[in-house]
């Protein structure tokens, strides 16, 4: 009788602790996936998964797009990203904390196209935003850019 | 023989690697809009729409702006310029003193939010609130998050279809009229964008 109280309790606890981690690493996602078309691969953890519209994206992603693959990340500041064909994007670093003033942009264009929008990062920080190639780094201040590797 | 087809293989897939980037300073309504491209052998500054530059290799230099056809980008570029999200709209909402009742003028604005959410799928509606910097900064931080919340609560209640609503405040960081003066009354807003 004490057992079965005992593992009941248990259980609720770790479906109750369980809820509220998935409800806090909801709350760290920086970004969703506002259009997406074609093929559009996300790399989470090295697990690849396929890009679906409003798929909320995280630090450390990898998007990767194929010939029909083209997508539109939003920011929670309301940055913008889209992302052409063939293209890969990964996300280095994602900070937005206006109430500390804690702020990082840090994102790789190994390959293909992208169009950056600034959003309040860039306004409120532009020296924190970086857009990197292989061949160069681009700082912003409250921009607009095509960037294009091939 | 063998050896000798594998480097020479591994030789010619190297040769492929490298890659030139190109940056293109696009049109926006943003002022003073600004790029620098630098790598650790040059730099270049790109303070006009329609100029690019190219990076050729990270130990060249960027080459000086260049004025490009932005017709003809677009048109190659098609997929990429049709996948931009739709641009967002910002409302502006003002209170009475010390509380979170919104001015007449305030109540007006909420019809359009709600239309301008309403002409979107899945619209994000991301309510700011923010305070000047008179007084104390957990009283704004405070008052400023509730009034968000009280506008999040108001727009709830229109149950607009498929909606994400987030809600923050930036406390006195975020100053819409950057005077430097403590007391700012058009920096205690509340600020709705659509997304």
């Amino acid at each position: 009788m004490v057992t079965m109280m005992l593992s009941r309790t248990i259980l609720i606890f770790s479906l109750f602790s369980l809820f509220c981690f998935s409800t806090l690493a909801d709350s760290l996602f920086i970004g969703t996936a506002k259009t997406v078309q074609g093929k559009v691969i996300i790399q989470k953890n090295s697990m690849p998964f396929n890009a679906k519209l409003n798929d909320k994206i995280y630090e450390g992603d990898v998007i990767e797009t194929e010939s029909s693959g083209n997508i539109g990340l939003l920011f929670i500041d309301g940055t913008q990203l889209s992302i052409g064909p063939n293209s890969q994007v990964v996300i280095n670093r994602y900070l937005f904390l206006p109430k500390e003033k804690i702020y990082a942009f840090d994102i790789m264009l190994n390959n293909g196209s992208a169009i950056y929008t600034s959003g309040k990062l860039g306004a409120l920080s532009p020296e924190s935003i970086k857009v990197q190639t292989p061949e160069a780094t681009i700082g912003v201040r409250g921009t607009k850019f095509l960037v294009e590797v091939d | 023989m063998e050896l000798f087809l594998v480097i020479s293989v591994v030789f010619v897939v190297l040769l492929n690697i490298s890659t030139t980037t190109t940056v293109t300073l696009l049109p926006d309504e943003k002022e003073n809009s600004q790029i620098t491209v630098f790598n650790e052998s040059g730099t270049q500054v790109v303070d006009k729409s329609g100029n690019a530059v190219t990076v050729a290799s990270k130990s060249l230099s960027p080459t000086p702006p260049n004025a490009v056809d932005l017709e003809k980008i677009k048109l190659e570029h098609a997929s990429l310029f049709a996948i931009q999200p739709k641009k967002s709209e910002t409302f502006l909402l003002y209170f009475e003193n010390n509380g979170a009742q919104l001015l007449t003028d305030s109540k007006l604005i909420i019809a359009d939010i709600i239309t301008s959410a309403n002409g979107r799928s899945s619209p994000i509606i991301n309510i700011i609130g923010h305070s000047d910097a008179a007084g104390s900064s957990e009283y704004n931080l405070t008052l400023s998050l509730n009034r968000a919340t009280a506008v999040a609560k108001l727009l709830q209640s229109e149950n607009i279809k498929d909606v994400e609503y987030r809600i923050d405040s930036y406390g006195e960081n975020d100053p819409l009229v950057k005077s430097g003066k403590e007391i700012e009354p058009k920096n205690r807003r509340v600020e709705v964008q659509i997304w």
